[in-house]
This record gives structure tokens, C-alpha cells and sequence, in this order.
């Protein structure tokens, strides 16, 4: 047939290999969160997970997506376009989002995410409460405290990989979160 | 020393930023995968009305769009219930040089393949014309409406919206299953 | 006879059948799964007011969307009104609005005209 029909195989063939059902890429504007969350509500929902473990992907979605909404300034100058992917695995729900960001705060990123990887639960509640008295005080409102209630809701690490964009100012910084189907 | 357990080794998570890739290279908006069974239909068609909403284009433009993605998720994408829930219909949204790009794609059995088949064949290739009255003696036979006529209903729905711009193509699978795509582009004009 | 109301959903249409002001109003959008659970009720108000007679109504389309499923249903209700028209005891009209820039809308609502024998209006706003 034609390109469309090339890349369609390779867009499937690939979710199949990596059991995505979901996967948007574009702006990431309140309107299409909003429905992207609906979506993932019904499809728990439906695959009959409790009440608390659907709860947690939904705050985690939430704060994932809403992550790349404030990031997406970047899109437009790297070249590359944020995603989001929702992947199904047989025990846990997978939540992975990739986007460009300035090479220049990766490693104030990765820093942030060892910390809270390394933490316990204990640990990142008193964590958690001294970041959100600190960003009381500064104008960054709220920054920081993502990475922490992710890591606490999800309750598994938070993975991450960068890639080359072949860019001498931006990099793709692609986040996992993991959320076990059972407690 | 800090640990730094979570970088993994290379490539776990590379399939995102092809995804991106391909996905930039043309234009696509949204990919699902899915069983698409009722429950899900409804938050599908939110997602995909949302986005539509959200882009510059024409009322009856928007509305094509919608219909196709309507009569794909509700007829195409669908599997019976029961099946043993895996995950075998795709439904993607892509952008294009003057318009937009629809594929719907779902894993069926020698029988519906059969029947698909017959009806893209009878529509393939004929005029708006020709397919009106398709769609008329189609909506107005007395036969009761059974799965087989839904489906004819709602192909000619793709034609009509399309003008006519509709491809697919059926890949034989194990167990005498069959995958079929079918491709349904609305102009912007 | 009771009037039959049905709230709009974002899939169902609004119903509001009502023998007072003689108006039977269709709105909205028709996207159902299941359109013979939703449509049940409509015909069987349409069947209970076929026994009575001296009627002038007038059914008011306004529908944004309709997917296929529903279309059949919608040629239902037109022709359960034809019937009714031709048999003489109650006169029926159809009055099927739409959005001026929707063309789709306007072809398919002149295919329902030509498909059945009632004084048929389509208006674009």
C-alpha cells in the first residue's frame, strides 16, 4: 500500500510488543488530560482493580500528565514531542512519559528522583512535608513535590532513561512509574 | 558513592522516543489499543472528541471525523464480549496534508473477514451516488437488523464521509484468523 | 397522555414527546450501544398515540449527530409517523433543523424526506 500503512504496522507492532493501550502525543492542554484520566478510569474500571489501586494510578496519571503540561514550552524548540503511554502488563499498570527538556537540568532531575528512590516510606513523608513548608516560602510553587507523591502513590521506584535528541541543548527524558495490579 | 539504581540498562525505555518519532514523523494524534468493549467505547470517542474539538477545523469537517471514529470504534474496533479480552483492536488518528487520517484495525475470524470483504468490495471504487443508494436500500430492507447489516450500515457511513476515500487490507494470521485494517481519510476542504 | 421526557446524555439524545403542545422533540446527540433499549420507550409512546386521533403534531429533529445504529431507528419513528399521517385520524409534520455549515446533516436529512410520504421542512441555522 502506501507510508500510512508502514507506519501503522510499526505504531501497532510496537504497542503489541510493549502492551500500550494508550499512547498520545501532542500538547497536553487541561481539556484532553482531562479525557485521557476519564479513559483510564473506565478501562480500571473494567479490569476490575479495587478502589485504592485505581485511585493511585489516577493521582499518579494526574501528576505525570500534568507534569509535561508545564514542560511543554520546550516541544516546540527541541524537535521532539512529549508522550504519554499507558501500558497493561498482566500485574501492574505502567505509566511512561517522555519529553524533551534542557540538557542543563538533568542532572538536577536525576538527582531529585535517586533521592526519592532511595527513600522509604517513613522517609519520604517527612520528606514531603519539609519540601512542601521549603516551596511555602519560595516562588516555585509546588516544585518538587511531584516526584515525592509519585513515588509515595505508586509505591514502586520511579524509573528513568534519557536519550539523544541529537541536540546540543536538548535531551528525551522518558519516566516509568510502575502501580501492582494487587497490594 | 550514591546509587544510582533507577538509570536501567539501555533501550527499557527507548520504544518511547521511536513512538514519538514516528508518530511526529506523521502526524498522529492518538493510539489506542484496546478490546474496546462498551465501557470503553464511550471514554474513546471523549478522547478523540476532545482532540477534534480542540483543532482548527470546519464544522462538518469535525463532524466526519467524529462519525468515522464513531462507526470504527462501534463496529470495526469491536469485539464481542466474552472474547478472551485481548487486547486486538487499534484505533489511530493522524493529521495529513489537507485533512485527516483514520485507521481502525481489529483481529477477526474467516467469517467476518468473509463478510467484510464482500461489502468493501460491493463499495470500493463507486460513486457518492452509488453508495446513497446503497446506504437507502441498506436502511430500509426489512431484514431484521443483525450484526452482518450494522456493519454494511456502517462501512457505507465510512464511504459517504470520506467521499470514497477509503482503503484496507486484510493480513492472514495463525488459527485461521485474519487482521484488517481499513483506512478512512477526510479531506479538510 | 403522559409526556414523554428523557434527558440528554452525551450519547443520548433528549427526548420530549408531548401531546399538549402537540411538539414530539428530538435533540441532541444519538451515539448509542444499545438503540433498541433506548428507543423501546419512543416507539411505544408513538404506538399508544396512533390510537388517538384529531391530532395535528409536529416532530422537531435537531440532532447534532447520529451514528449508524441510530439512523435506523430514526427511519423507524418516521415511518411509525407516516403510518399514522396516511391512516388519516392524525395529521403529523416533520421539522428537521440543523447547523447551516453541517452538509452531511442537510444530505441526510433530504434522504429522510424523500424515504417517507409527510410534509418534510429541513431548516439550517
Amino acid at each position: 500500500m502506501n507510508l500510512s500503512l508502514n507506519s501503522f504496522k510499526q505504531i501497532h507492532s510496537i504497542m503489541n510488543e510493549q502492551d500500550a493501550v494508550l499512547v498520545y502525543s501532542g500538547d497536553f492542554g487541561q481539556d484532553i488530560i482531562k479525557s485521557m484520566l476519564k479513559y483510564a478510569e473506565e478501562k480500571l474500571e473494567s479490569s476490575g482493580i479495587d478502589d485504592l489501586v485505581r485511585r493511585k494510578i489516577f493521582n499518579v496519571m494526574v501528576e505525570m500528565l500534568q507534569n509535561i503540561s508545564k514542560h511543554q514550552f520546550v516541544d516546540d524548540k527541541s524537535g521532539a514531542r512529549s508522550i504519554f503511554i499507558l501500558v497493561e502488563k498482566e500485574n501492574d499498570f505502567q505509566l511512561i512519559t517522555g519529553n524533551p527538556i534542557r540538557q542543563n537540568i538533568i542532572s538536577d532531575v536525576k538527582s531529585r528522583i535517586d533521592r526519592v528512590n532511595n527513600m522509604d516510606d517513613e522517609e519520604l513523608k517527612i520528606y514531603y512535608k519539609e519540601t512542601r513548608l521549603a516551596s511555602r516560602i519560595s516562588e516555585v510553587g509546588g516544585a518538587g513535590l511531584g516526584f515525592i507523591d509519585i513515588a509515595r502513590k505508586s509505591g514502586n521506584k520511579i524509573e528513568f532513561e534519557t536519550f539523544s535528541l541529537g541536540s546540543d541543548q536538548y535531551d528525551f527524558f522518558t519516566l516509568k512509574t510502575r502501580i501492582n495490579k494487587n497490594n | 558513592m550514591t546509587l544510582f539504581c533507577s538509570e536501567l540498562k539501555s533501550n527499557r525505555m527507548e520504544f518511547a522516543l521511536n513512538l514519538q518519532k514516528i508518530m511526529l514523523n506523521d502526524n498522529y494524534l492518538i493510539a489506542i489499543r484496546d478490546n474496546f468493549e462498551n465501557l470503553l467505547i464511550k471514554s474513546v470517542l471523549n478522547i478523540t472528541d476532545k482532540k477534534i474539538q480542540s483543532e482548527e477545523i470546519e464544522l462538518h469537517v469535525k463532524n466526519r471525523i467524529f462519525s468515522v471514529i464513531v462507526e470504527c470504534v462501534q463496529n470495526i474496533c469491536k469485539t464481542e464480549k466474552g472474547s478472551d479480552r485481548k487486547k486486538d483492536s487499534v484505533l489511530l488518528l493522524n493529521r495529513i496534508n489537507n485533512g485527516y487520517r483514520i485507521v481502525a484495525g481489529s483481529k477477526i475470524d474467516l467469517e467476518r473477514k468473509k463478510r467484510l470483504s464482500e461489502l468493501l468490495t460491493e463499495l470500493s471504487g463507486k460513486s457518492v451516488d452509488k453508495i446513497r443508494e446503497h446506504w437507502r436500500f441498506a436502511l430500509t430492507d426489512k431484514k431484521t437488523m443483525d450484526v452482518g447489516k450494522q456493519e454494511n450500515l456502517a462501512l457505507i457511513e465510512l464511504f459517504l464521509r470520506s467521499h470514497g476515500n477509503v482503503n484496507y487490507f486484510f493480513s492472514d494470521e495463525e488459527n485461521e484468523m485474519s487482521f484488517f485494517m481499513i483506512q478512512i481519510e477526510i479531506s479538510n476542504i | 397522555m403522559e409526556r414523554l421526557i428523557i434527558q440528554a446524555t452525551e450519547d443520548t439524545p433528549g427526548i420530549d414527546f408531548s401531546l399538549e403542545t402537540k411538539e414530539f422533540k428530538i435533540t441532541g446527540r444519538s451515539l448509542p450501544e444499545d438503540v433498541t433499549s433506548f428507543y423501546q420507550p419512543v416507539l411505544d409512546w408513538l404506538d399508544q398515540f396512533e390510537a388517538s386521533s384529531g391530532n395535528q403534531c409536529t416532530l422537531n429533529i435537531s440532532l447534532e449527530y447520529f451514528n449508524t445504529a441510530s439512523s435506523k431507528l430514526i427511519l423507524d419513528i418516521l415511518m411509525k409517523l407516516e403510518d399514522i399521517h396516511v391512516e388519516g385520524k392524525n395529521t403529523m409534520k416533520v421539522i428537521w433543523t440543523h447547523d447551516a455549515r453541517d452538509v452531511d446533516m442537510h444530505e441526510a436529512a433530504e434522504e429522510y424526506s424523500e424515504l417517507v410520504e409527510i410534509p418534510f421542512e429541513i431548516i439550517g441555522t
